[in-house]
């Protein structure tokens, strides 16, 4: 009976996280130089994920000159991948597959897994899945302040910098991540607001799309 | 007085040799060539790689030639760039030609058209005309020829060696050309290449091929068949690499890799089957080396410029290290074939630079990976806004942070600057990290006088005729 709750409980956590989950993310960063210059970042991305598929993606203001991703630099290529979709999927072996997805050029960017961590993916699906690792809320303190229904703060911090999270237990998301210094010389925030899916998953618009490697782009 | 006149002799004499009796002594010497090619490896990739495996005040191999006498300055720019790509550079040293970015092995007139995919969009008349180059060259003269590489061996340094075409990206015409009694495969070669070793298997195979037989080539033929066909051995690990007995091997084509070999930090630390560049070398040598009139084999350290574009330092040194070694390797194998290298001419050089620069004032002995800590008290030394800054760092690149952080120099992940996979910091903010148009460095040794023709500032088209030199042709 005890297995069958568990079995159960498992199903419905399951279900609550692996229905498709579409956010904004806005990146926020800020800092104040020695030379009393005050400098702020600030961007938003696509995330969507599914059962066994994350997909992040810039915003592009539709006021923003792109760049074409030829060969403008002579035999270079364009590695700066800021812009192109992050596409991480999981197959039924749980192996995982990382690739970039430009649009507007209908490629499909592949590196090899030991490339991986060098184009800013680590590997860890928990991380990406979830936006962090949920271990690490356990080394974090509850705050008793205020916050959304079914989400909770958390907090860390020592004598020169804090880290906190606003953890959405029934989404399995942060609604936000910030760390910074406690003199305000220094600030990064990721602020996560859940919308409406798609009807369309993006990774399910890409079949026609070229897939080259990313090593060749190395040369 | 006595010593002033004989020296004064001894300059006479030099200044004159080049006129009166120009091969007498730089001709004719060399029996053997090896030409050992790191691809982008310009002297900051040099210098980090020496710190990084022998410190400050060590040296590599490449650098303890001859008495470190012969070294030389090259200048690299092509037909029509200031700063080069790796098919005119590469081809320049192979047939003394200076042509335009793209091209290799063609007469300068020659102008780079974009193939399609991998297939060749060049006219087969009336853009240019094949030029020879040091390899056919040498095998049309009775020499047993080879290439080796960590990239594919289809990528423009090894094609400059033995195909000629208006643009490098054609790569499944680029191996077809390698491919004896096929169709497209250059005459020039003769009887064909010896050895030919590398990474690239996807441009010998079909791309209706199911699997790992899947290759990207638009014909349907499977060139690994036809050179089996040919008398060839041919093999695709690096442990049928190992088992393939020199001795008895006339001609031997590996494929490790269907598109470059695995960077050699990957190799070793995934225990990848791919054997290494070292291996490759000695394989190559103890086939070639059978042929009594000699050989010229050209060995390249493809993966140092693919790291230095992707402004991974730590594996720029690790493939940098590992050419240095087949190096020593090359050196040891052919002091006991030929004492004292007496009729074998070794040359060490690069295509072109990056931008890879290095910063200061570090304190001698810090990880040249690392933050830049003070040669006076070992305290982090910080940019204008209090931020620590790595030693290597790159002019141009992808990794321009909006804002710059705080550096860890650990391991954790690759955000810390140690971590095999962080990727250094850039000044301009470029797709991908260029080339640098600098002046690269050449070593050389062995066959007499032969290696001491290579000094001074020169152009790269007069290592071709230096090496012809060498060789008496």
């Amino acid at each position: 009976m005890i297995k069958y709750v568990i079995f159960v409980m498992a199903f419905f956590v399951e279900f609550a996280v692996a229905a498709p989950l579409s956010a904004v993310m806005t990146f926020e960063s800020m800092t104040i130089t020695s030379e009393g210059v005050r400098k702020q970042t600030q961007f938003q991305e696509k995330f969507i994920r599914d059962n066994n598929t994350i997909w992040s993606e810039r915003i592009i203001p539709t006021s923003t000159k792109q760049h074409a991703h030829s060969d403008h630099e002579g035999h270079g290529h364009d590695l700066n991948f800021a812009t192109a979709a992050k596409w991480i999927v999981k197959d039924a072996a749980s192996q995982i597959k990382f690739r970039f997805v430009r649009i507007n050029d209908k490629k499909i960017i592949e590196p090899r897994v030991t490339e991986y961590e060098t184009l800013g993916f680590n590997g860890d699906w928990e991380s990406a899945y979830f936006l962090l690792n949920r271990d690490v809320l356990k080394k974090m303190i509850v705050l008793k302040q205020q916050s959304p229904n079914g989400s909770t703060w958390y907090e860390k911090k020592n004598a020169q910098e804090f880290t906190r999270i606003l953890w959405d237990e029934t989404h399995q998301i942060p609604l936000s991540i910030e760390t910074g210094r406690l003199d305000g010389t220094m600030d990064n925030k990721i602020t996560i607001a859940i919308n409406s899916a798609p009807k369309t998953l993006p990774w399910n618009q890409i079949a026609q799309y070229q897939t080259i490697a990313y090593e060749d782009l190395l040369d | 007085m006595k010593k002033l006149f004989i020296n004064t002799l001894l300059l006479s004499s030099a200044a004159l040799l080049p006129v009166v009796a120009p091969t007498a002594f730089a001709a004719g010497e060399a029996k053997n060539v090896i030409f050992f090619l790191g691809d982008g490896m310009g002297p900051t990739t040099v210098t980090a790689a020496r710190i990084y495996k022998y410190k400050e005040e060590g040296e590599l191999h490449m650098e303890k030639l001859d008495g470190k006498t012969r070294t030389a300055r090259v200048k690299t720019y092509s037909k029509d760039a200031q700063t080069t790509d790796s098919a005119p550079s590469m081809a320049a040293y192979m047939t003394g030609v200076k042509m335009n970015n793209e091209v290799l092995s063609m007469s300068a007139d020659t102008v780079a058209i974009k193939p399609t995919g991998a297939d060749s969009n060049c006219p087969a008349t009336s853009n240019g005309t094949a030029v020879d180059t040091i390899l056919e060259i040498a095998k049309a003269k009775g020499k047993a020829v080879g290439a080796v590489s960590t990239a594919r061996i289809t990528h423009a340094t090894p094609a400059a060696t033995y195909s000629h075409i208006c643009h490098r990206d054609a790569e499944n015409n680029i191996a077809a050309q390698a491919v004896v009694g096929g169709a497209g495969y250059n005459t020039k070669l003769g009887t064909g290449l010896d050895v030919l070793l590398g990474g690239g298997r996807d441009y010998f195979l079909p791309n209706t091929g199911v699997g790992a037989a899947k290759g990207k080539r638009t014909d349907g033929r499977d060139l690994t068949a036809e050179v089996v066909t040919q008398g060839y051995t041919y093999v695709n690990s690096g442990s049928a690499l190992n088992a393939v007995d020199g001795k008895t091997t006339n001609k031997l084509f590996g494929l490790f890799n269907a598109s470059h070999m695995e960077y050699e930090l990957d190799r070793v630390k995934k225990s990848i089957d791919e054997p290494s560049l070292t291996t490759m070398t000695l394989k190559a040598i103890d086939i070639l080396g059978k042929n009594a009139d000699g050989f010229f084999l050209m060995v390249e350290g493809g993966r140092i410029d693919h790291a230095l574009h992707g402004t991974n330092a730590k594996r720029v040194l690790e493939d940098t290290i590992a050419f240095d070694d087949a190096i020593k390797a090359a050196l040891d194998e052919m002091e006991k074939r030929d004492p004292g290298l007496a009729n074998t001419l070794i040359v060490i050089t690069a295509d072109h630079d990056h931008t890879m620069a290095f910063n200061g004032y570090g304190k001698r002995g810090s990880d040249i990976l690392g933050t830049v800590k003070s040669y006076k008290d070992g305290t982090e030394l910080l940019d204008v806004n209090g931020k620590n800054y790595t030693t290597l760092v790159f002019g141009n690149g992808p990794n321009r942070p909006a804002i710059r952080s705080t550096l860890v120099a650990g391991t954790a992940d690759s955000t810390q600057v140690l971590h095999d996979d962080y990727l250094q910091e850039t000044g301009v903010k470029l797709g991908s990290e260029t080339h640098g148009g600098g002046d690269v460095m050449l070593f050389a040794t062995g066959a007499g006088v032969a290696s001491k023709t290579f000094k001074g500032t020169i152009d790269n088209t007069k290592v071709f005729s230096l090496l012809n030199s060498a060789f008496g042709f």
